[in-house]
């Protein structure tokens, strides 16, 4: 997957670039509204991921530009400004999704790949790895081709670990993908421990590996390496 | 009191007072004139009568009803002219008195000293009070009528401007994008008027703005650094760790996470305070609600909380919908938050309001402080102290009424919904 990242912060763009590098993405950065217009003049990439907030011009704009210019990436807004209309606006504009800073990078990812997997591999919707297969589409999870009982949040935690496969993923980005950011609750975590421990058993169950693992108690970790 | 009437009533106040002067001063004037005259008169008389008598007529023959002729010392001085003032009846058969002048004068004719005097009944004094009177009460009439009827067209027309300008003061708000619209006057205290709310306008605007937009850039740059150092820990993460690196890394993840839901709380509740939430179109509580308890069920199932609900279907409340999200998700996260556990909860929605009771030990904070920002019972150390201000907030924008009590061992938290 190609992508290009449009962030005025350079160690914020760092950070996304280093972190989509190690999933074997082509990443290319750039920090101004001219220099964005000019990449994607230029070259052609399957995502965008865009800061609204940009010195030289507003992220807005950029998004009209690409939209007038018949690019067909995929847009993923990223914004310091968790505003209704902003995000009302971008989504009108043709972006795909918007995303408010601080984000996790394991949860751009998934956002990422959720648009990729909706626009770009049209009907692909399964994502698997060995025995494990998820329909996005049906909301089914299989192990060895069989169904599993999973509850709507233990789906989306499967498809998390799935996507962000050999991360560790905080219990407080877990907390977050399941809930949201707007509850004012932090001690979510012993419910992501409830979550995950019944997600492990329900794929040994079927026979599946047990391929997450809790990492120092700060997390989990899908090991694709796990015997 | 409109100022028109105030003005009115002044005004005729000071008509009155007026008139009332005016009227003492007609009636001496009036009183002073019509004696002057009569006496005029009855001295031309004397005068003629004394012609008379120098020229031989006997007294006897010129005396009447009204002259009388009497001889007097001669060694008395000669009296020019004295007037007297009397009341007599006018006729024998009118009983009442009527007011008399006399005046009198005497003559040398000869040897002899005659002194001449003769009376006239003149007009009374409250005969003239009672015409000026009279007359005054229908100036002072005419004028009520004719003031209170121009008050009427003054009003519509010169105060028109100033109640242009009240109205528009009535509409302004803030949040418009539009400058305050002023009607254009020739009325100088309206011109000031207009010019000083003009500047007022601009100013509070333009600080509103600064707020704001102090508000967004705070809100900015604080969120991307934070996110940089999220970051950089969570790549701190994929390399080999020891389990003390891991467990430091964690807290301070929680920390950053924990200021993260800080600032964003506190722009929620600016944007609250800025009233950024117009609300429009009635949002059907009912339906987010169940949308809400949906999410939360696992919660509550692990807690192993039991819940009741009395939800009535299709329940519109005027409220924006992002705020009943996060009205319904802070009361209900906190229901199941500080519950104990094999505790229960109680949720009812009717048209009049929602009821959220749950189970759970007492409040460590005076009631009057629940509602207050950073306020938290110790027990909970995870949480922020900004979910009931941030539930307060939404209720006084949104004109709902919310109350708490704790009563039998239970949280009881009530919105009370205005009555359409």
């Amino acid at each position: 997957m190609k992508v290009l990242i449009i962030e005025d912060n350079r160690e914020l763009a760092e950070n996304i670039q280093g972190f989509l590098l190690r999933e074997g993405y082509v990443c290319e950065v750039c920090n101004t509204h001219s220099d964005a217009q000019h990449k994607l003049t230029t070259f052609e990439y399957d995502c965008i991921i865009l800061d609204i907030m940009l010195p030289d011009g507003n992220g807005l704009n950029l998004l009209q530009f690409i939209k007038s210019a018949k690019i067909h990436s995929n847009i993923l807004i990223i914004s310091a400004k968790n505003s209704i209309d902003d995000k009302v606006t971008g989504l009108e504009l043709g972006a795909d999704d918007y995303l408010t800073k601080p984000f996790h990078l394991t949860e751009l990812h998934a956002r990422l790949k959720a648009i990729y997997r909706r626009k770009s591999l049209k009907g692909d919707s399964v994502v698997s790895f060995e025995e494990i297969s998820v329909n996005t589409d049906t909301m089914e999870a299989r192990v060895h081709d069989q169904l599993l009982e999973l509850t709507k949040k233990e789906f989306h935690l499967l498809l998390y670990f799935l996507v962000n496969k050999n991360r560790v993923l905080t219990r407080q980005s877990i907390a977050e993908h399941l809930w949201g950011d707007y509850t004012d609750n932090l001690s979510n975590f012993d419910f992501v421990y409830q979550h995950v421990k019944n997600l492990r058993k329900k794929i040994t169950a079927a026979h599946g590996k047990d391929y997450i693992g809790t990492v120092y108690g700060l997390g989990y970790k899908f090991d694709t390496n796990k015997a | 009191m409109r100022l028109v009437d105030k003005f009115t009533v002044w005004f005729l106040v000071i008509t009155a007072f007026i008139l009332l002067t005016g009227g003492l001063i007609v009636f001496t004037r009036v009183q002073h004139e019509v004696d002057q005259e009569a006496i005029r008169r009855i001295k031309s008389h004397i005068d003629d009568i004394a012609a008379q008598l120098k020229q031989g007529v006997p007294p006897d023959a010129l005396q009447s009803e009204n002259v009388r002729i009497v001889e007097i010392d001669r060694g008395l001085p000669v009296i020019d002219m004295n007037v007297y003032d009397t009341m007599a009846v006018y006729r024998p058969n009118m009983r009442a008195l009527d007011r008399k002048l006399t005046v009198e004068s005497s003559y040398v004719v000869g040897r002899k000293h005659y002194k001449v005097s003769m009376s006239d009944f003149v007009a009374e004094p409250d005969e003239i009070a009672d015409g000026v009177t009279e007359s005054l009460a229908w100036i002072f009439l005419i004028l009520l009528v004719i003031v209170g009827l121009t008050n009427i067209a003054i009003s519509r027309r010169i105060l028109s401007p100033f109640h242009k300008t009240l109205k528009a003061i009535q509409n302004f708000s803030l949040k418009s994008d539009k400058e305050i619209k002023l009607p254009e006057t020739r009325t100088q205290e309206f011109q000031q008027l207009n010019f000083f709310l003009k500047k007022m306008t601009g100013k509070a605007r333009a600080d509103y703005r600064a707020l704001k937009e102090f508000t967004e850039n705070a809100s900015h740059e604080l969120q991307t650094p934070l996110a940089i150092i999220r970051g950089k820990l969570e790549l701190l993460l994929e390399s080999p760790l020891t389990e003390d690196q891991g467990n430091k890394i964690f807290s301070a993840l929680n920390s950053i996470e924990k200021l993260s839901k800080i600032n964003h709380s506190l722009t929620l509740l600016n944007k609250l305070d800025n009233q950024e939430f117009a609300t429009l179109q009635p949002v059907n509580i009912s339906a987010h609600l169940h949308n809400i308890l949906n999410d939360l069920a696992e919660l509550i199932e692990m807690k192993s909380i039991s819940l009741r609900k009395e939800i009535e279907d299709n329940v519109q409340i005027l409220l924006h919908p992002s705020l009943a999200d996060i009205l319904i998700t802070n009361l209900c996260s906190n229901a199941i938050r500080h519950n104990v556990d094999d505790g229960h909860i109680f949720i009812q929605l009717n048209p009049n309001h929602l009821v959220i009771a749950n189970s759970g030990r007492p409040p460590e904070v005076p009631l009057a402080q629940m509602f207050e920002r950073f306020k938290r019972t110790s027990q909970n150390h995870d949480s922020l102290g900004l979910g009931l201000a941030i539930v307060k907030q939404i209720c006084d924008v949104s004109g709902l009424s919310i109350s708490y009590e704790y009563k039998a061992n239970e949280h009881v938290v009530t919105i009370t919904f205005p009555t359409a």
